[in-house]
């Protein structure tokens, strides 16, 4: 069970989020992408060994989507981001 | 009573005022309060207890904790309390306990499948893989059920547990497990020089000023532990004893059993959060590996300690010591005092420190080559190591004894330290491993870590005393697994410790390898000449000892295993003897049958009636979302293929919805309620997931837009009426309103207040036919409900469930996201592409241009006709041009519902295939079990294509 800091809630237990996978930045204009870009957007994850950026939603609480560090390996968890500020920072 | 003929007159912890009655394999024997049962058998000179797993040989106690690998009972055999493959060294005596062996039969003295030793030398390493290959009809014929009857240990009752078990969630500062020399004294100095608030050792921004949480854990029952200490401890600490932490997870996240034993709670699982761990878990003693060293009488040298010692009982008359380091000499002095005659200490090392210190002999360089006996220890047979300590004298001596005493080193209690992902290395000089690396903030003290009270520095390093090449020399008591079979496994090609492990099954026994894992990783370092750190360990799992699933449930049992949702209207529908239908969590009306009427004759029924008269369905589950804000239609524009900002407000629109790669994931009506105020329905299923990938596009993406989204599912009941009769049935309802289709046109919307209670009522269908939905305040949903049952009696309403909702709009051709759909489906491919918007933009459009996405020959939506109408397919079918093709046969595509439809008396189908409506009018085959079933593709449109009955007036 993890413990994972909502950035609006606080310390929480792992079954009250639900997972949002990679936080991965989305194109600006997908129009301008090839097919191949475009596929790589939808389709490919990093699968990362290490420190990773994932997106978390806390639906079982204040239903905000925010950002996390955590290890792949450890489960260690470094940083929670509110969701705006998150994607902020990726652009 | 009967006497305990091996019970000291005094000593130990128990309480002898308090004597206790039990059965063993139905003999009734005494023992005091505080005994285990292994102890109490003891005292009553038991030792053989159970057969062994695969060549039934005896099996007695060889250790006095959670290490146990020879006495393993049941519990209760037959009752409600019925405890499988349980050690006897954890069981606590309690007046009326009924303890049996396992795996005897009929008794475990004479024991009719201990003639399997006879051909034990058949029961290799790797038996398994090799022997029950073929033929291969053999196995579920023969090979199964044999091995099934002979293997296992205890039965698991099928019976109810009726103990009660609970659970408890709590956070820690710290958690110290194992309350021996090292725990104890952690704590103890802890208190002394930390201030009971100070957080900031724990976390350096701490502003918290509570008392700091501690935690001791012992598995033990305070009895057998430092009592006066603890108690003292207890006064400012948090102390659990009879309680296991048996996992150890990501996040300092701890599991633990705490044996309750009182009369309302059996066991309580604790789940605990810990900023710091502390893990004094003490270490394990081993066996020694040579010929018979599995018999009843030989017990680790400590155990026989702690049995004179905590229980007062002597565990034999005649003894001998064999040792390999100094711990065991201190055991041998404790036994002699207690008047065990002690008649020898067999050393394995050049010399020892003991010399000269006491009367017992003491045989160095020596071993004990074999033991002799049938069900006991009698004799052992020793002799002295040559000088290249490879060989030994042909010269041996004969000891008669009913005890042996063994060491062979210790094993430090890792698993914790393991599970939280530290790693271990090979600590040549105290040969064992130690901890070395931490993943999480744990600390490994005292014997756990290597750290002994006694000097092991001398120990001798021979992992097994080979003479000749002898099957029955054991390295794992409970799995039967043998040096030779080390060696044959490293033969091989077992080259690494999990391969071994999997091929042997050498430590998969109920002590999951306490003892018998790093004698196994010795001998096959040996065997395959390589240093024992690079043959490695296997990875430590959860669970430490055994759990009870009935633990690990806690509550959560029967009505309390999974939430159940009902609508408001639920007990009307039980009144009405609906059948109901998990969707989810939620139950659903199935279907109302009367009496004597099959699920199909009540379809029947319940179709025509909306499709001749009136019927009305409890629709509550569809979820509900209420969408504010001045950014709405903007913001539906882009979640749904089709525009909605440009809707007028009382109109309602159906929307599909796909995620970025073009999929359909969930479908719904909308409708405009005021400017910026929209009422959005999602599928029973999908409700959840829209909310979340609602709020996910407006968190991340577009958060300066203000838009608000609120569930309000459990807020309303929706009530679905439907069919040529509805408007006289809405007209009775709502007395005052006009419903011709000048005043209240198809896909509108109007609040209507009724006795004060505002209804919202949607002109839509999912039938087909003249059709309303009430959005009613749940509060008072089953009273609307009811108004509108009584409103249509005139036309013989019908109450109508889930089934026949799909079976009116599957002769409709509706979709049903899910059923339909499956992630791999486009709008374009259900032929919708007149609710694809081409003007704007929103999410999933970009996919489209994706040449998957765009190419001709995608599965496509049809509607199919078996050629006999009686045959209803079943769904999932695949549909194939060629019956008769060589197989592999190409699939044209598969059947996505499959109905009787009563309207148009034969059965229906929907099927997505390749190139879809290019195909009508052509033949299909779906091969079902055996027969082959001709169908046409058709228009997925089956009934009323021009969709008029839905406009009628």
């Amino acid at each position: 069970m993890l413990i994972i800091k909502c950035p609006y809630c606080g310390d929480r237990e792992e079954t009250e989020f639900s997972y949002g996978g990679e936080n991965k930045k989305r194109p600006a204009d997908p129009y301008s992408l090839s097919d191949k870009e475009w596929a790589e957007y939808l389709f490919f994850k990093k699968n990362t060994v290490g420190w990773h950026n994932e997106l978390w939603n806390h639906s079982h609480g204040c239903r905000r989507w925010f950002s996390i560090e955590r290890h792949t390996v450890t489960n260690e968890i470094k940083q929670s981001t509110p969701s705006q500020l998150s994607m902020e920072e990726n652009i | 009573m009967i006497k305990q003929k091996f019970r000291q007159t005094a000593g130990g912890v128990i309480n002898r005022e308090k004597s206790i009655s039990f059965t063993f394999n139905n003999k009734r024997l005494y023992g005091y309060d505080g005994d285990t049962l292994a102890s109490a058998l003891l005292a009553n000179g038991i030792h053989l207890v159970s057969r062994s797993f695969k060549t039934h040989r005896a099996r007695g106690i060889m250790s006095a904790g959670t290490e146990e690998a020879g006495a393993i009972v049941q519990i209760s055999k037959n009752t409600p309390k019925s405890q499988p493959n349980m050690r006897a060294t954890e069981v606590l005596i309690y007046d009326g306990l009924a303890a049996q062996s396992v795996n005897a039969w009929p008794s475990v003295k004479f024991d009719i499948a201990s003639i399997n030793k006879l051909f034990s030398k058949y029961l290799f390493a790797g038996f398994y893989y090799k022997t029950f290959m073929w033929p291969k009809s053999f196995w579920k014929l023969l090979y199964e059920p044999m091995i099934r009857q002979m293997g296992g240990l205890g039965k698991c009752d099928i019976i109810n547990d009726d103990r009660e078990y609970e659970r408890n969630n709590d956070f820690f500062d710290l958690v110290i497990i194992g309350a021996g020399k090292a725990g104890l004294e952690y704590a103890e100095q802890f208190l002394r020089t930390h201030k009971t608030k100070d957080h900031s050792i724990f976390d350096k921004q701490s502003t918290n000023d509570t008392t700091l949480k501690i935690l001791l854990v012992d598995e033990n029952p305070l009895l057998y532990l430092n009592k006066e200490r603890i108690q003292k401890l207890g006064k400012e600490i948090n102390v659990l004893t009879h309680t296991t932490v048996f996992g150890y997870y990501d996040n300092n996240y701890l599991c633990a059993v705490e044996h309750v034993n009182s009369s309302k709670i059996d066991q309580r699982i604790w789940h605990i959060t810990a900023k710091q761990v502390v893990l004094a878990t003490g270490a394990i003693e081993r066996p020694f590996v040579f010929k018979n060293n599995d018999l009843p009488g030989i017990m680790l040298a400590n155990s026989v300690q702690t049995y004179i010692s905590r229980f007062g009982v002597r565990c034999g008359k005649d003894a001998v010591v064999f040792t390999n380091n100094d711990s065991a000499y201190q055991v041998a002095f404790d036994m002699k005092a207690a008047g065990i005659n002690v008649k020898a200490i067999i050393d394995i090392r050049k010399t020892s420190p003991f010399e000269g210190r006491t009367d017992i002999p003491i045989f160095t360089q020596s071993v004990i080559l074999e033991a002799q006996g049938k069900n006991h220890i009698k004799s052992v047979t020793v002799s002295q190591i040559k000088s290249d300590e490879q060989s030994v004298y042909r010269v041996k001596q004969i000891i008669s004894c009913d005890l042996l005493a063994v060491s062979s080193g210790w094993t430090p209690s890792v698993h914790l330290h393991s599970q939280a992902g530290g790693k271990l290395s090979f600590d040549d000089d105290k040969a064992c491993f130690v901890p070395t690396t931490t993943e999480q903030n744990n600390v490994s003290i005292g014997a756990c870590n290597g750290d002994f009270s006694f000097d092991i520095s001398s120990i001798s390093k021979k992992w097994e005393i080979e003479n000749g090449i002898g099957k029955s020399s054991y390295v794992d008591f409970l799995e039967d697994v043998s040096a030779l079979d080390i060696r044959i496994a490293a033969k091989e090609g077992m080259s690494s410790v999990e391969l071994l492990k999997r091929y042997t099954t050498v430590g998969m026994g109920v002590d999951q390898g306490k003892t018998s894992n790093v004698n196994a990783i010795g001998i096959l370092a040996n065997a395959l000449d390589k240093p024992i750190d690079l043959v490695g360990t296997t990875r430590f799992r959860a669970p430490y000892t055994c759990v009870n699933f009935g633990a690990l449930a806690g509550k959560e049992l029967g009505d309390l295993l999974d939430p159940v949702r009902t609508t408001p209207i639920h007990d009307w529908h039980v009144d009405h003897g609906a059948v109901f239908e998990d969707v989810g969590q939620w139950k659903r009306p199935w279907y109302f049958p009367r009496t004597h009427e099959s699920m199909q004759e009540t379809l029947n029924r319940e179709c025509l009636a909306v499709r001749t008269s009136v019927g009305m369905m409890d629709a509550s589950t569809l979820g509900k979302i209420d969408i504010q804000g001045k950014d709405s239609g903007k913001f539906l524009d882009l979640i749904y293929t089709n525009m909605f900002s440009s809707l007028k407000v009382g109109s309602v629109k159906y929307g599909l919805m796909c995620h970025e790669d073009g999929m359909i994931f969930d479908d719904g009506v909308t409708a405009k309620i005021a400017e910026n105020h929209y009422y959005m329905t999602t599928t029973t299923g999908g409700a959840a997931n829209v909310l979340d990938w609602m709020e996910y596009w407006l968190q991340t993406e577009y958060p300066d837009w203000e838009v608000y989204l609120t569930s309000i599912t459990e807020q309303y009941c929706a009530i679905a009426v439907s069919g040529p009769h509805v408007k006289k049935v809405m007209k009775h309802v709502f007395p005052e309103e006009s419903f011709s289709n000048e005043s209240f046109t198809f896909m509108t919307s109007k609040d209507i207040l009724l006795n004060g209670i505002n209804i919202r009522v949607l002109r839509i269908s999912f039938t087909g036919e003249l059709a309303f939905e009430l959005h009613v305040p749940s509060y008072h949903g089953k009273e609307i409900w009811e108004q509108v049952y009584q409103a249509g009696k005139p036309y013989a309403i019908t109450p109508y469930g889930t089934e026949t909702m799909h079976i009116l709009r599957a002769e409709k051709g509706f979709i049903i996201a899910g059923q339909e759909t499956d992630g791999s489906v486009t709008p374009l491919d259900l032929d919708m592409n007149w609710i694809v918007s081409k003007k704007k933009d929103f999410l999933g459009k970009r996919s489209f241009l994706r040449k998957d996405t765009s190419r001709k020959n995608r599965k496509k939506l049809v509607g199919i006709i078996t050629k006999d109408p009686k045959v209803v397919l079943p769904e999932g079918a695949q549909l194939v041009k060629d019956p008769h093709g060589s197989i592999p046969v190409n699939m044209e595509g598969h059947v996505t519902s499959s109905y009787y439809s009563a309207t148009l008396k034969r059965s229906i189908a929907l099927a997505l295939i390749n190139g879809g409506l290019e195909n009508k009018g052509k033949t299909l085959y779906a091969p079902i079990e055996g027969s082959i079933i001709p169908v046409e593709v058709t228009s997925p449109v089956f009934y009323d294509p021009k969709g008029d009955r839905q406009h009628a007036e």
